[in-house]
């Protein structure tokens, strides 16, 4: 195979040109209710051709791999057609010729795991929640484990071979008294291996127990309050209100981003840190080289309140004078690299959660993430589980709890970091374009941020 | 495709084999360059068997994967659902319009042409926006066979235009954009241009908003947001778990009168019409709900089975491999009122024309919360500029009850349903 890509490779005729190609294997398990819904195994070949002429790029992808010399031709055809009208400069950021075989690091393995055992042990979780309350009316579990094999190569001579190993799982308690349906949602998933999936009994009965109570609870009075936001939330808060500005290739061409993003401008308070990682172990988003063969690292995005860095491709690092970050990944093989997070996460702080909380006369702790958007100005996230905060303690459940804010204000605004960072991951993904479910981690201390706008109807 | 069958009938299963190939070319123009020219070439194969009761299910895009997806298959169906169903015979199947053959004749170089002088023309308002534009033309085929004789497939193009204008001055930051697609060539986009540029213009100014209680029109876009938690009410996997509100409701009357709500997959011209859903069943269109009264869930094979139902042409798989109830073009009747008018109508109120984040939360409530990410204030009967920074917040169940005041008479295409505007009084803003 080696042989035929570096051939296929030569024959290109354009300023850069490179081949990817991937090889996965994916085990779906849901249930919902009593029954096992679905139990799916899918397998997937494919790769794709990416050609840079003059400043813009041809992109081919495909399943039959029987012809990659045309394959090649068809990419750099299309850079032609683009590059010639286009007639710019190819500045792609210099990054290291490897030469690597990545094997899979993991502890236990998925595939050494049989269908039959995978079954058994979601199961038992089906039950558990189904057996935990009257009110438990419904559950719904998605698991998944996918193996796959990527093979990079590019004209500068890169030739990486790299396995990967992803696995996700949520398993929802349902609850219901007629008229009310209420859901809480635990996770679980990882980088390498499937040992993140057993014993998870504890928090799922916790989870049974937030559905049931979340029945009698009242929905939050929207308004202006003061917030705590836990670790999980939090985690998707700066996902979502700060991580997505961090990806360059927003800012690359855009004179007026790159003015905003001024590395020096002060984002938030002197306590906020905020990181965007490739080298967390076991997390998911995490590998040894991007999908442009450029190591992975941890990259500080914030630090001391101040915007130090962002996150990279060869492209967006080289038309912005930086260096790649490691950050250029790709769905899969139908779609080309773009500039992405991996495991982001506010560092830990100095407030211990007692302090936090003391002293807010009315707020609201808002628990675990229920998905969350942004559109680079204003952030948006809905809370799984949240109490109101009275005269300083932790008081009623309220539901239906979603958080909005302009972002710049609302990083400003963060008063606390707490002591007790804690990334989460799940099987869920970050979307950008139609690159989406992407696998990314996130996480932080508790937070917390005055003047946050809560929905709701009065 | 016919030996996976006979291999499968051998083993002593019932079989279904639904393959769909799609051969695509996007190109883009991204921050005024043209950054991309994108072309797909892909094929995929699922095989869904029944054995001793079960359903196996296995995927594969490798080419003569045969071997393999039985074998996966056959590996599942040990630990599968119990199949309520069995799989369709050949049904007369509707074949709306759905192929344009004059796309194949349009070159890569015209379809760049589009893209670069539709984003000179949006640069041509100012030169500080960037210009966002992509052009796609796709052609798919789709092909099913089962061990019960059905044996059908059908050809679909798909052609699409977005066009986008971004502004960044300061933090603020304006992005308007707007799209027309279709299987078929068949629009102009000089209107395209048209309404970027006027909703540009106009959001390009920010103003104040107190919070509070205001009519507020929802473009056919920001409606998929407030039809999420009827479509997961009505969805059959929620009826059978017990989960939906509206078990048990059928022929009530749950909304106002004047609120209808349909799927209709044999829509002419519409991408997401079919002469067969992903299980063979033939596309149709369902009253989901009319004059306010609830009329039929969304269904799939299976959930049809266990509530004794027919199936409604739902199947979908569009979320995995194993087909679930999803829907093809949602569609409500088209009302009296221009668009023009209503907004004419409002003495103070919102136009909301694309919510963020409102998708999140639990959909049974019918609680939708999201940030307004694109609104515009209507004072005296005329759009007058931006607002911000506030949250949108209705109940979707009450909204149809009781702040539902109209639709528009104009019906926008979108990816997934043809709708009016939606008029709603009494809209809780806080912000």
């Amino acid at each position: 195979m080696k042989e035929t890509i570096l051939r296929a490779l030569a024959e290109s005729d354009v300023d850069y040109c490179e081949i990817r190609l991937e090889e996965s294997d994916r085990t779906m398990i849901s249930f919902r209710g009593p029954v096992l819904e679905s139990c799916d195994r899918s397998a997937e070949l494919g790769g794709n051709v990416r050609a840079l002429y003059k400043g813009a790029w041809g992109f081919t992808s495909f399943n039959d791999m029987s012809d990659l010399p045309e394959k090649v031709r068809l990419a750099c055809r299309q850079a032609h057609i683009t590059g010639t009208l286009k007639n710019g400069r190819s500045q792609l950021a210099p990054a290291p010729i490897v030469h690597d075989n990545v094997a899979l690091e993991v502890i236990q393995d998925p595939r050494d795991v049989s269908l039959a055992d995978k079954v058994a042990l979601l199961g038992k979780y089906n039950k558990l929640m189904l057996d935990y309350h009257e009110a438990i009316k419904s559950t719904s579990i998605y698991y998944f484990d996918e193996y796959r094999q990527i093979t990079f190569a590019n004209s500068a001579g890169t030739y990486i071979v790299q396995e990967k190993s992803d696995l996700g799982c949520n398993i929802t308690a349902i609850a219901s008294n007629g008229t009310l349906t209420t859901q809480r949602t635990t996770s679980a998933g990882g980088s390498n291996g499937f040992q993140v999936v057993p014993r998870l009994e504890d928090a799922i009965k916790k989870s049974c127990r937030i559905a049931v109570d979340l029945l009698a609870a009242e929905p939050v009075k929207g308004g202006q309050y003061t917030v705590i936001l836990d670790p999980d939330l939090a985690g998707v808060f700066i996902h979502e209100a700060f991580g997505h500005l961090s990806e360059a290739d927003e800012v690359a061409d855009n004179e007026n981003m790159k003015k905003l993003m001024t590395l020096g401008t002060r984002f938030g308070p002197e306590i906020l840190n905020v990181y965007d990682s490739g080298i967390e172990p076991g997390h998911r988003g995490v590998a040894k080289y991007d999908d442009e063969g450029v190591a992975m690292q941890r990259t500080p995005l914030i630090e001391n309140g101040i915007l130090v860095g962002r996150l990279h491709s060869r492209e967006s690092a080289g038309k912005m004078g930086e260096k790649p970050t490691g950050s250029a990944r790709a769905l899969n093989y139908n779609f080309p690299p773009i500039c992405r997070m991996r495991v982001t996460y506010i560092e830990q702080g100095q407030t211990a959660f007692e302090d936090m909380i003391k002293g807010i006369p009315l707020g609201i702790y808002a628990v675990g993430a229920y998905g969350g958007e942004t559109n680079g100005e204003m952030f948006t996230f809905t809370a799984a589980e949240a109490y109101m905060i009275r005269d300083g303690n932790i008081a009623e459940l309220v539901r239906d709890v979603t958080l909005t804010g302009n972002l710049m204000t609302t990083l400003k605004n963060i008063e606390m970091i707490g002591n007790d960072k804690y990334l989460q991951d799940s099987a869920g993904g970050c979307g950008k374009g139609a690159q989406v479910p992407l696998p990314t981690c996130e996480g932080s201390p508790h937070i917390r941020i005055k003047n946050v706008t809560i929905g709701g109807v009065k | 495709m016919e030996r996976l069958i006979e291999k499968a009938a051998q083993r002593g299963c019932t079989a279904e084999v639904f393959s769909s190939s799609a051969v695509e070319n996007t190109v883009e123009v991204n921050d005024n360059q043209l950054k991309n020219l994108k072309s797909t070439d892909t094929h995929d194969t699922i095989l869904r068997v029944i054995r001793n009761g079960k359903i196996g299910l296995a995927s594969s895009s490798r080419p003569n994967d045969g071997d393999n997806l039985l074998k996966n298959a056959m590996d599942t169906s040990e630990f599968g659902t119990e199949a309520a169903f069995t799989f369709p015979e050949p049904a007369k199947l509707p074949q709306p319009e759905i192929y344009d053959p004059t796309l194949e004749s349009l070159s890569i170089e015209e379809l760049v042409h589009i893209a670069t002088s539709l984003a000179a023309e949006l640069q041509k308002e100012d030169p500080h926006i960037l210009a966002f534009t992509q052009v796609s033309r796709v052609y798919s085929e789709y092909h099913l066979a089962n061990t019960s004789g059905f044996d059908a497939s059908f050809k679909k193009t798909l052609f699409a235009v977005v066009a986008a204008v971004n502004l960044t001055e300061g933090s603020n930051m304006l992005s308007i954009y707007d799209f027309r697609l279709g299987t078929h060539r068949d629009f102009g986009l000089a209107a395209l241009i048209e309404r970027v540029l006027t909703d540009f213009r106009i959001a390009r100014r920010n103003v104040a908003l107190a919070a509070g209680e205001y009519p507020v029109i929802m473009s056919p876009e920001a409606m998929g947001n407030l039809l999420r938690p009827i479509i997961a009410c009505l969805d059959g996997r929620a009826v059978v778990k017990g989960i939906s509100p509206w078990k048990d409701r059928l022929g009530e009357k749950m909304f106002d009168e004047t609120f209808s709500l349909y799927d209709d997959g044999t829509i002419a011209r519409s991408i997401s019409s079919g002469y067969f859903d992903s299980e063979g069943v033939p596309m149709q269109r369902t009253a989901l709900v009319e004059n306010g009264v609830i009329r039929n869930y969304l269904l799939n094979l299976q959930t049809a089975a266990q509530l004794k139902m027919a199936p409604t042409g739902n199947g979908s798989r569009e979320g995995g491999n194993s087909p679930i109830p999803g829907t093809t073009t949602l569609t409500a009747p088209a009302g009296q009122t221009s668009i023009d008018d209503m907004i004419k109508g409002i003495k103070q109120g919102i136009l909301v024309d694309q919510l963020m984040g409102a998708w999140a939360g639990n959909p049974y409530t019918g609680a939708i919360n999201g940030n307004i990410a694109l609104g515009y204030k209507i004072e005296n009967g005329r759009r007058v500029g931006r607002v911000k920074d506030c949250m949108f917040s209705i109940n979707a169940f009450e909204g149809f009850k009781s702040q539902f005041l109209g639709c528009s008479k104009e019906l926008i295409k979108t990816p997934n349903a043809v709708l009016p505007y939606f008029l709603f009084d009494k809209v809780n803003i806080s912000g």
